[in-house]
């Protein structure tokens, strides 16, 4: 299996990467958080200023009375700073159906990103990984990726909406 | 001390910003990793396309800090997006000067940074805090932030120039 071909995700691949979105969340026993719509992933990355960027990898059709290629993969990244060294590629979603897994695609994906971080240049990708998740742990070591929440002790942390409004909002201090 | 205001950075700014950046640098012992250049921050922040947004606090020239500076405080922000929820504020810097502390400029900071974040339509604010500071954790949690470290497990990773340079040019 190797027909697929990587690009550039467009404006009409928009109900495919939601698709694979909620299938990535199905995974994560997570599928009721998708709240996005087409509608927000057509505004947020093909408008004036996108917010994210998707690669898809699509093969050609099995079905014989459907002509186009089907998307079977997805990496979503876009672009954050690093007050020390610079621009960095973030990496924020990444993802091949399941019976497509095991021929190198993700590794393809991968090798792009790497090849799109380092033309733009960017120090580094960073993304986060569940610390149960040891296929994929094992996946980025194995390309020399290093646990910054090991070996610097970084924490994620969150303020959520309400909490938001209710700081905006508050009285001075 | 309440005689201070907040505004948006400028391209003004960039000489202030780079060295507020490496006094906080200095103060987590790691100044000699800011490799960052002000021509950088500038075309970085300043240009076409900014891949970071910056907000300053600044104090009126009579109460200048001890070494002259009146840009006493700064926060970098860009924006990120959650797949499920879509766009979040990230807050990447924040930093006042020491003996600016303790007069409600990093509140106000974060208020306004929190306004943002809902004028922008964005569903939270995520940072990243080191597990020892226990002071900035303190802080954020009084605000109502969560753990997601604790939560949900997530662990940052990272994958270095010299092993993007060797993917991209690896032979499948």
């Amino acid at each position: 299996m190797d027909r697929f071909k990587l690009r550039k995700a467009e404006p009409k691949d928009v109900p495919d990467i939601l698709r694979l979105i909620k299938e990535l969340a199905k995974y994560e026993e997570m599928e009721d958080q998708v709240l996005l719509t087409e509608k927000d992933l057509l505004e947020d990355g093909f408008g004036d200023h996108p917010f994210y960027h998707c690669i898809v990898a699509e093969v050609p059709s099995e079905n014989p009375s459907n002509n186009g290629p089907v998307v079977i993969g997805f990496a979503m990244y876009y672009f954050t700073y690093d007050p020390w060294i610079g621009k960095l590629l973030y990496l924020e979603d990444f993802f091949v159906m399941e019976e497509y897994r095991g021929f190198g695609i993700g590794s393809e994906i991968l090798k792009l990103l790497s090849h799109t971080a380092v033309k733009t240049r960017c120090s580094s990708m960073h993304f986060i990984v569940a610390e149960g998740n040891q296929a994929s742990i094992e996946f980025y070591k194995r390309r020399g990726a290093a646990d910054l929440s090991l070996e610097e002790g970084w924490r994620l942390f969150k303020i959520d909406k309400s909490s938001l409004l209710k700081m905006s909002s508050g009285p001075e201090e | 001390m309440s005689n201070f205001i907040l505004r948006k950075a400028e391209p003004k700014d960039v000489s202030d910003i780079l060295r507020l950046i490496k006094e906080l640098a200095k103060f987590e012992e790691m100044e000699e990793q800011v490799i960052l250049t002000e021509k950088e921050l500038l075309e970085d922040g300043f240009g076409d396309h900014p891949f970071y947004h910056c907000v300053v606090a600044e104090v009126p020239e009579d109460h200048h800090s001890s070494d002259g500076y009146t840009v006493i405080g700064f926060a970098m922000y860009y924006f990120t997006y959650d797949p499920w929820i879509g766009k979040l504020l990230y807050l990447e810097d924040f930093y006042v000067m020491k003996e600016f502390r303790g007069y409600g400029i990093g509140s106000d900071i974060l208020k306004l940074l929190s306004g943002t974040a809902v004028k922008t339509r964005c569903s939270s604010m995520h940072f990243i805090v080191a597990e020892w500071n226990k002071p900035s954790i303190e802080f954020y949690k009084r605000r109502g932030a969560s753990d997601l470290s604790d939560e949900e497990g997530w662990r940052l990773y990272a994958i270095e120039k010299d092993d993007l340079v060797k993917i991209s040019t690896m032979k499948r």
